[in-house]
This record gives structure tokens, C-alpha cells and sequence, in this order.
């Protein structure tokens, strides 16, 4: 029967398949293990390399969000200082008009309280202009500073916000006229909290007991205003917190599952890695056992 | 007893002579590829069957004649393997074409495109924090710089591959024609040795290696003609007739979807006339890769970056630069491919001109700028473009990988079956030379006795009267 004819050329080829075989299965797994990975190219895997792919997209995105998050929690934390300290401005203010309303104070003494009401109207200017990494937080999307010396405001009406999550913005900034009041073109007592201000020093040092009055429910009101977005700030630090906590979760997951679909097992590598050795060596001593002997060696 | 004993004897001492002469040939070619095992065909010679006038053959014969040397060896067999040695050099042929290309686009991994557009983008989200911050306005052209070199690259990558497939197209019908024109001398050297009578194995074992040769080139195969020569076929157009040759060559033709390249693809056509000729083997799989293969996936790529240019162009016209200019494009619109990838004029050099902030918004907004950075999770955006480009490829290649490591097991297996049949086994060689020296050996002891009976009856007898 001829099928079952084996030729001496025959066994060497076949032994010679098999054995690069086995070898090429050794190159990959070392190719694996030396790399840490276990997908080298597309083919390899084109499914988890898709994965892959995805996974390290959103990494990237979720490290954008990290750094929006810094920024926003930044310009959060300056905004509520800054109104921390124009409460307290606010609140000596009062105190000085409620001095000035008690009586037993002469001119001189209405004098000193009325340019201490002034000095706070010019600290308040300052906290306005409050600049966090060189950029004015109360401006909106303006450059430059927020208020002029006078109080008049030189921003505009923009919002800036941040995004800390896929497709969650924060609004992380308060325009001036929000937190400082709305200039009124007529009425002082009406207007923001530098006209305010500004009034009330002119009624105490006139002695003006009527203007003093209104000036303290002015004052009252623009505390509550204060009070009433600091609340808001308060809510969008949160926000921004919970932001935090999440993307902090999210990243680590993320590179949980980027570890497993392209990172090698190394314990099973190094097992087969073993294995394959041990067949290559047994193949090799099969191979130098079976193509040696032939009926040469018997006949004389 | 005649004197023709002796030829009878005499016959058989030169058949074991041939025989022995046949092991010696076989066991001298155990190694050579494509040597085919001889055999001897030995026949009886029989008396004369018709009688004469005065006489009729009584004896039993007249001893043994070698009828012919045959070469052992399966048609059906060998015409199966050229097949799948055809059809095994495409697959080998586009593999490394496909190889290639993986190359060209190195993903997953921190040099690939799609690190690189996730660079870009996150670049935009700096500067959607920092709008008026000049180092990172430089910053972001220097990404998008870095995100055009990639493109450049990997487009200069496939051009090379496809001119590497190009070479491998040229190279195998260079070979196809070189092999031509050796396999018809030989088809003429075998025909005037049929005439003749000599033996022409060895020059036919010859042919049967070039004609393998060229089926693993363009995928030839044969009809075997009665004067002894051999028709090769290509696309069931004849490359050899007899002694006639025609040529194969590889034309270049202009192909819209390699244009971005200034690529052609190619054709293999035959040289006298200009009509297609349809190959196989390494010839069709390099046609293919400077083709099909290439062309999808430059085609695929051009995609992502004009997928790339238009989202972005169109969100940052609708922005303004710190100079105050708006409605500029980001990339060149006239280089929507990816070899033509540019930044255009307007932004080029010229971080003040980059759109960070949104008409009509303070010089500190950075809304367009978050804009374009959050393109880098849209679905429709350059990314998940590349990302169906890289899983695409990365199956195709493993297709085809997979197809040439099955196909390589098959022509392992007709080879095992070829060498079954015409393979030499040193064991059986070995036997028919003891065999052949035994019968040497015997058929002397019978010539010996033979001459000794013709001794005694011409010398010891008819002595009476001496």
C-alpha cells in the first residue's frame, strides 16, 4: 500500500514542521511575558484591542476631569473666602451704623465713623478684584479687574463652568452684580453695596438719622444677598466634591479593567512558558532518537 | 541445451545490473527536492509463440527483459499540490501585506493615533481653563504638530508596504517569465529524447520543479501533451506551448482611492496583447495588497482625518482668538486626507489666533475650547472612526493569518502524500539492492553450470574414432 510508504526525507520534514512550531509558540509567549501584555497588535486580539483602545480614551478624559476638578474646587474655595470676608466687612459696617444711629456722637465722632464706613467701601473693592492664579473670580469672562475704584463694575455677565464629568458642567464662578448688588442709577439705597456704603457715610456724616436707618436695611439686605449665594457656593463645592470622589472611583476601575484585558496573567504565562519548554526538549531527543537508525547498521 | 542458455542468463545479469544501477540513482537523489524514486519494470521474455516450418519452442522462456524505468509518480497528487502551493503564496504574500500595515498603525500603545488625538484633546481642555495663558495656547499647536506627524507617518507607512507589494508583484512575474523560458528548453530537450529513445527523467523531475515554482509564482498549472511537452496555463491563458513562450507584466493603473497616495494599483496583463491575464499565487496576493488591501485601509484612515478636520474646523469657527478674530478654520480644509493633514494658515504659528473663547463672550471664556476637547468622547468623532479602522484591520489580519498557517498544514500534508509515493526510502532501496545482488549472484552459478554442460558436450562427447 502506498499511503503507508514513509520516506527517509519524509520524517525529517515532518519532525523539522513540528518542532518550529513549538518554537514560534515559545517566541509569543516570551514576546507576552517580556511585555507585560498580552495583546501586541490588533490581530492579536481585535476585540480587546478595541477595548483597549476605549478604555485608555476615557483614562485620558478621566484625567481631564481630575485637573477640572482642581480648578473648580480652586476658584469655589477663593470665591467663598472672599465672600467670607465681605460678610464680615458687611457686618462691621453695620455695627458702625448702629453706633452712629445710638446717639451721644458729636461731628468729629460721625466724622471718624463715616471714613471708617468709607474704608470698608474701598476693602470691599478689593475683595472684588480678588484674583485666583492671576484671573479676577468675580468678572465673569472678562479680563481686567471686576470693579473700578468707585465700585462701578467693569465685567460682564459670563458664566464660567467646568466639566468634571462626562457631560456634568459646574458653574464655579459668581458675577459681580450677584454677590455685590445691582447699581441703581437713581436711588443709592437701592443700588449695590458700594453705593450703599457710600451713601451711608454721606447720611452719618450729615447726621442724616433717616438715611442712617436705611442704610442699616440696606445693609441688612445685602448681607442676606451674600449670605444667599454663599449658600449657592456652598451647594456647587459639593457638587464638585461628590465630582471628585467619582472620577477618583472611576479612574481606578478603569485601570482595573485596562489591567485585565491587555495585561498578561504572568503566573499561567510562566506555567506554559514551562510546559512548552519541556515538550521542545522531549521533541528534539525524539527527533535524534527516530532519524538515525536505518537498515544500513544491520547489513554486513 | 542450446546456446541461447546462455543469452537467457545473460539477460538476467544485465537486469540485475540495471536494477542494481536503479538503487544506486534513487539512493544518490535520497535528498534532492523534487527527485521522483525510479523503479524497474522487469518482464519476462517469452519463446517464440508462433511455430516455424521444422521447428517449435519447447523451452519455458527466454529470460527477463527490462521493460522500462518508470518514474513513480502521482499526477493527480502533484497537481493538487501546486494548487495549494497557489493558493498558500497568496495567503503568505497577504499576510505580510496586512503585516504591514499593522505596523503602519501601532496600536494599542502610547506611539499610536489614538494616543495622539487623546493628547490633542487634552490639550484643548487645558487651554479651555487657561484661555489667555500663552504657553498653553503653543501647547496645543504643538499637539496638534505632533497628532499631523502621526498621520504623515502612517500614511508613509502604507505607501511603503504597498511599494514593497508592488516590488513582490514585478519580482514574481519577472520569475514567472525567467521560469517560461527554462521550463520550454526543457519541454524541447525532453520531446527530441522521446524521438531519440534516451531515458529524460531526470530532465523531466527538473521540469516538474520549475512548474511548481511557477504555480507558487502566478498560480500556473499544466496539460500534458503526447510528444512529451507540457502546456503551462495561467488563468487558463498558456504561458508555454511546446517551445512558444508569451510574458507576463504588471502594469500600473490609476486608482481614485489610492490618489491621496499618488499611488497607482497594479494589473497583471500579458505582455503581447494587453489582455488581463488572471493569476494566482504571490502575483495575485501582491496585486491584491497594492489594491484592495491598501486602499481600504488608506481609504479608511483619509476617513478619520477628514472626520478629524470637520469637527474640529467646525466648532472653532464659531469661536474667537485672543486677537478677537473669529470663523477661522483649525486644520487646512483642502488636506482632509491623511497625508495632506496641515494646520491651516490662519492658526499656523499663531497661538493668538486660536479660538478659545465663544463670539460674543468675554476674553476669558474658554467654552470653545471645552467644545473641542469633549469631541474626544463624541461617537461620531475621529477617535471612534480610528477605533473601527484598528478593529477592522486587526480582524482582517488575524483572518488571513489564521487562513495561511491552515493552508501552510495542507501542503504539508500533500507534500507528506507526494513523498509517499515518489519519496525514496533508504530501507526499501537497500532490500532491492540485496535482492538485485542475490539474483547477480544466482544468475552466475547458472551461467557457471550452463558453460560447463556446453563444456562436456562439445569437448567430452563425439570422441569416438579420435
Amino acid at each position: 500500500m502506498q499511503s503507508s510508504r514513509v520516506p527517509s526525507s519524509a520524517m525529517a520534514t515532518t519532525m523539522l514542521a513540528n518542532l518550529n512550531r513549538n518554537q514560534q509558540r515559545l517566541a509569543t509567549l516570551q514576546e507576552q511575558v517580556a511585555s507585560g501584555k498580552q495583546v501586541q497588535r490588533p490581530s492579536d486580539d481585535p476585540s480587546a484591542v478595541a477595548s483597549t483602545l476605549r478604555y485608555r480614551s476615557a483614562l485620558a478624559r478621566g484625567q481631564q476631569h481630575a485637573s477640572s476638578i482642581a480648578d473648580a474646587s480652586r476658584w469655589l474655595t477663593a470665591t467663598d473666602t472672599a465672600l467670607t470676608t465681605a460678610h464680615e466687612a458687611l457686618a462691621r459696617a453695620r455695627t458702625l451704623a448702629d453706633r452712629a444711629m445710638s446717639g451721644a456722637t458729636d461731628a468729629h465722632a460721625r466724622q471718624g465713623i463715616a471714613d471708617e464706613i468709607t474704608k470698608i467701601a474701598e476693602q470691599l473693592v478689593q475683595v472684588g478684584n480678588t484674583r485666583s492664579l492671576g484671573r479676577p473670580i468675580f468678572a465673569g469672562t472678562a479680563a481686567g479687574d471686576a470693579f473700578a475704584a468707585d465700585g462701578t463694575y467693569l465685567g460682564d455677565q459670563g458664566t464660567v463652568s467646568r466639566t468634571v464629568g462626562e457631560g456634568v458642567h459646574v458653574e464655579v464662578n459668581v458675577v459681580g452684580p450677584r454677590a455685590f448688588g445691582q447699581h441703581h442709577s437713581s436711588d443709592p439705597m437701592q443700588g449695590d453695596v458700594f453705593q450703599v456704603l457710600g451713601a451711608l457715610a454721606q447720611a452719618v456724616r450729615s447726621g442724616d438719622r433717616a438715611g442712617v436707618t436705611a442704610g442699616q436695611q440696606a445693609l441688612d439686605t445685602a448681607t442676606s444677598r451674600l449670605a444667599s449665594i454663599q449658600v449657592e457656593v456652598g451647594a456647587r463645592t459639593n457638587q464638585v466634591e461628590w465630582a471628585q470622589v467619582r472620577n477618583e472611583d472611576h479612574n481606578v476601575s478603569l485601570e482595573g479593567d485596562l489591567v485585565e484585558v491587555e495585561g498578561v496573567d504572568y503566573y499561567q504565562a510562566i506555567v506554559d512558558l514551562k510546559a512548552l519548554e519541556a515538550t521542545y526538549e522531549v521533541a528534539l531527543s525524539v527527533t535524534s532518537r527516530v532519524v538515525q537508525p536505518s537498515l544500513l547498521e544491520f547489513l554486513r | 541445451m542450446d546456446l541461447a542458455a546462455l543469452q537467457t542468463t545473460l539477460s538476467a545479469l544485465q537486469a540485475s545490473q540495471r536494477a542494481i544501477e536503479v538503487v544506486g540513482h534513487n539512493v544518490a537523489n535520497t535528498n534532492t527536492p523534487g527527485f521522483t524514486r525510479r523503479r524497474v519494470e522487469l518482464v519476462s521474455v517469452g519463446g517464440a509463440t508462433t511455430p516455424t516450418a521444422w521447428s517449435r519452442d519447447l523451452g519455458p522462456g527466454r529470460g527477463v527483459s527490462v521493460e522500462q524505468i518508470t518514474r513513480v509518480r502521482d499526477q493527480h497528487l502533484e497537481a493538487q499540490a501546486r494548487r495549494e502551493r497557489a493558493t498558500g503564496a497568496t495567503y503568505g504574500v497577504l499576510s505580510d501585506v496586512l503585516a504591514g500595515i499593522e505596523r503602519a498603525l501601532p496600536e494599542p500603545g502610547t506611539d499610536g493615533l489614538s494616543a495622539a488625538l487623546g493628547r490633542f484633546w487634552s490639550a484643548w481642555g487645558d487651554l479651555s481653563r487657561r484661555p489667555d495663558d500663552l504657553p498653553t495656547r503653543t501647547g496645543v499647536l504643538e499637539q496638534a504638530g505632533a497628532l499631523i506627524g502621526r498621520f504623515h507617518d502612517a500614511a508613509g507607512r502604507i505607501a511603503t508596504v504597498h511599494a514593497d507589494a508592488a516590488a513582490t508583484a514585478r519580482g514574481a512575474a519577472d520569475e514567472a517569465n525567467a521560469l517560461a523560458g527554462q521550463v520550454a528548453e526543457l519541454n524541447r530537450a525532453i520531446r527530441s529524447s522521446q524521438v531519440a529513445g534516451t531515458n529524460a527523467d531526470d530532465l523531466r523531475d527538473k521540469r516538474d520543479l520549475l512548474v511548481e515554482r511557477l504555480a507558487t509564482s502566478v498560480g500556473a498549472t499544466t496539460r500534458a501533451q503526447d510528444d512529451g511537452t507540457i502546456d503551462v496555463l495561467v488563468g487558463g491563458s498558456t504561458l508555454v506551448t511546446g517551445t512558444t513562450v508569451r510574458a507576463l507584466e504588471v502594469v500600473a493603473v490609476p486608482d481614485p482611492a489610492l490618489a491621496s497616495l499618488g499611488l497607482d494599483r497594479f494589473e497583471a496583463r500579458w505582455a503581447g496583447d494587453g489582455l488581463p491575464a488572471s493569476v494566482g499565487g504571490e502575483l495575485a496576493g501582491a496585486l491584491a495588497g497594492t489594491g484592495d488591501v491598501v486602499a481600504r485601509y488608506i481609504g479608511a484612515l483619509d476617513r478619520t482625518a477628514a472626520t478629524l478636520v470637520s469637527t474640529v474646523n467646525a466648532i472653532h469657527a464659531t469661536g474667537r482668538g485672543i486677537d478677537g478674530g473669529s470663523g477661522r478654520a483649525f486644520f487646512d480644509p483642502a488636506g482632509a486626507t491623511a497625508a495632506g493633514l496641515a494646520l491651516s494658515t490662519d492658526v499656523a504659528g499663531q497661538p493668538r489666533h486660536l479660538a478659545a473663547g465663544a463670539l460674543g463672550a468675554g476674553e476669558l471664556d474658554g467654552s470653545i475650547a471645552q467644545g473641542l476637547a469633549d469631541l474626544a468622547s463624541s461617537r461620531t468623532g475621529a477617535d471612534a472612526e480610528l477605533r473601527s479602522l484598528v478593529v477592522q484591520l486587526g480582524t482582517e489580519a488575524r483572518v488571513t493569518f489564521q487562513r495561511a498557517d491552515v493552508q501552510d498544514r495542507v501542503i504539508e500534508q500533500v507534500d507528506r502524500a507526494r513523498k509517499a509515493v515518489s519519496g525514496v526510502n533508504l530501507d526499501e532501496e537497500l532490500v532491492a539492492l540485496v535482492q538485485a545482488q542475490h539474483a547477480y549472484s544466482a544468475a552466475g552459478r547458472v551461467m557457471t553450470t550452463v558453460d560447463t554442460l556446453l563444456q562436456t558436450l562439445i569437448s567430452q562427447t563425439g570422441l569416438v574414432g579420435r
